[in-house]
């Protein structure tokens, strides 16, 4: 298990702890990819600035940042 | 012809020249689903005596000089997730295994009030939500065209007792695709009305803002019947629209001459080969009888896709969270991972996902400013094998059918023949908001020119 892998896997572990569910690691497990999965179309949501009516949200992000991928 | 394959106008002809009884045909049809349904599992609960007492009333009223229209004394049957009064309603889930409604749903009271026989209980996905699940109390209804394939879910049951014959229309309920991808792999058609043009008072729910009600059926015309019966104003449905509703029957009639219908051939450029020659065959059935068929574009899939997920995972969740946090070891374990999973959806995943599907409706309905319909895929590939199912919600899926829960618009699927595997092949047609009628004449013309109703349903022995 890589880096991002061991992260992304202490995420879920740290947002479902959030939630107050009860879940075994074994099942935490068995649903990573699917976490995973999910998190690839969150990416799709985030920066639309489209339908925003203010400008605020037209502000470019700096070159430098990496774009989120999480809120 | 075996009354199994009459449409519900024909039936109703026959009973109201007493060439039959209800009576009869409720006794035929309790007698096939008794010798035939422990091969499909398409019911969860049978309702002999209530079917015959309908059926009863039904030929007693018609004695009197009573019709109460199409349906009146033909049978059906309710997805387990419309409550119905002194009927157990499980969801097909062992949360709700012994609960019993005290008061029917809407769409229940209006098919009672239609004169229709209710022979029972169907089945459907855990709450509508996850499935295929091996792990729930009672069976997964099974494809009658090839018992080692999925039915599509979650109408599964519903599609089931359809394509077996068992009855002509059930109400299903669809807020990612669940009316029609089992319509599309089980060769029935089904019919996702407008947001807003069926009550959902009285129906579990899954996601208030994408849930619908709409009929699936054996023929266009049956659904139109269905339709007919379950739209219409409620102002105790906070999501329900009061506009007029139209003769969907009469609108058959009319043909497709003239109309514009749009292709967005990047949804479905990834599908099987025979699923994109089912949609070529229908776009040129359309050609022939007089529509403009064209290429259109709109938004990346991608988007709707991840759209409906979030929204559906959120408001999903919302509906089960106390569930989940108390009992989730009660929940199958399809559920039990969509739960969890969802849980870990923040509020700004929720609001993201709300703000993108405000640009997606404005899209879609600017390519409506000058076409009359869509036609696309509902899936991208024929049913499933059970042990080879992907995650409906994730990347992978092979449904289509999520933008227009999205959106809200009305869409069909409407089957255009079989593979070489002898497995329905569906195309979808999505119209306007409220243009169900529309949507009803396109399908009925790809009816007409795949000669569908003339093809032989599967052959279902015990």
């Amino acid at each position: 298990m890589n880096e991002t892998d061991r992260s992304v896997r202490e995420e879920f572990r740290l947002l479902i702890e959030r939630a107050g569910l009860t879940v075994s690691e074994a099942q935490r497990d068995s649903l990573l990819s699917t976490y995973a999965d999910l998190k690839k179309q969150l990416a799709l949501l985030h920066r639309r600035p489209g339908a925003e009516p203010s400008l605020v949200f037209h502000v470019p992000a700096p070159p430098s940042t990496p774009p989120r991928t999480r809120s | 012809m075996s009354f199994f394959d009459k449409s519900i106008l024909e039936l109703g002809r026959d009973l109201r020249q007493g060439a039959t009884s209800s009576e009869a045909i409720t006794a035929q049809t309790l007698e096939r689903i008794a010798s035939l349904d422990g091969e499909i599992h398409a019911f969860i609960t049978v309702t002999p005596e209530r079917a015959l007492e309908d059926a009863r009333r039904a030929d007693s009223e018609r004695a009197s000089g009573i019709d109460r229209g199409p349906l009146h004394g033909v049978p059906y049957a309710l997805k387990d997730i419309y409550d119905t009064d002194g009927i157990r309603t499980t969801c097909h889930s062992r949360l709700l295994i012994d609960n019993v409604p005290a008061a029917d749903s809407v769409v229940a009271r209006r098919f009672r009030e239609a004169g229709g026989v209710l022979l029972g209980k169907l089945a459907t996905n855990e709450f509508a939500f996850g499935g295929p699940g091996f792990d729930l109390p009672f069976p997964l209804a099974l494809n009658p065209w090839d018992r080692r394939r999925f039915t599509g879910g979650s109408s599964s049951g519903s599609v089931a007792a359809i394509a077996a014959r068992f009855l002509r229309l059930a109400p299903g309920s669809d807020t990612g695709g669940s009316i029609r991808g089992p319509a599309s792999w089980t060769g029935t058609v089904g019919l996702k009305p407008t947001y807003g043009r069926v009550s959902r008072r009285g129906v579990f729910p899954l996601a208030w803002s994408l849930d619908t009600c709409g009929p699936l059926a054996r023929s266009v015309e049956d659904a139109a019947v269905g339709l007919q019966i379950m739209a219409g104003h409620d102002p105790e449905d906070s999501g329900s629209v009061d506009v007029a509703v139209p003769d969907y029957l009469a609108a058959l009639a009319q043909g497709v001459e003239g109309l514009r219908i749009g292709m967005p051939r990047h949804f479905f450029e990834q599908a099987d080969a025979e699923v994109l020659a089912g949609i070529e065959r229908a776009a040129e059935i359309l050609r022939r009888a007089g529509a403009i068929v064209e290429d259109v574009v709109l938004p990346d899939f991608a988007l709707f896709s991840a759209c409906c997920r979030v929204i559906l995972m959120a408001e999903g969740c919302a509906v089960h969270r106390d569930n989940a946090l108390a009992r989730l070891a009660d929940y199958g374990e399809v559920n039990q991972g969509r739960l969890i999973v969802g849980a870990t959806l923040s509020a700004v995943d929720y609001i993201d996902a709300c703000r993108l599907r405000r640009e997606l409706v404005d899209a879609v309905n600017a390519v409506f400013a000058d076409h009359d319909a869509l036609l696309t895929a509902t899936t991208l590939e024929t049913a499933p094998p059970l042990d080879d199912i992907s995650n409906p919600m994730g990347t992978a899926s092979p449904m289509q059918t999520t933008p227009f829960n999205v959106t809200g618009h009305p869409a069909l699927s409407q089957p255009v023949g079989l593979s070489r595997h002898g497995l329905p092949l569906g195309v979808q047609i999505v119209g306007p908001a409220f243009a169900e009628t529309t949507v009803l004449r396109i399908a009925r013309e790809i009816e007409r020119g795949t000669n569908w109703l003339e093809t032989p349903q599967p052959d279902i022995r015990p």
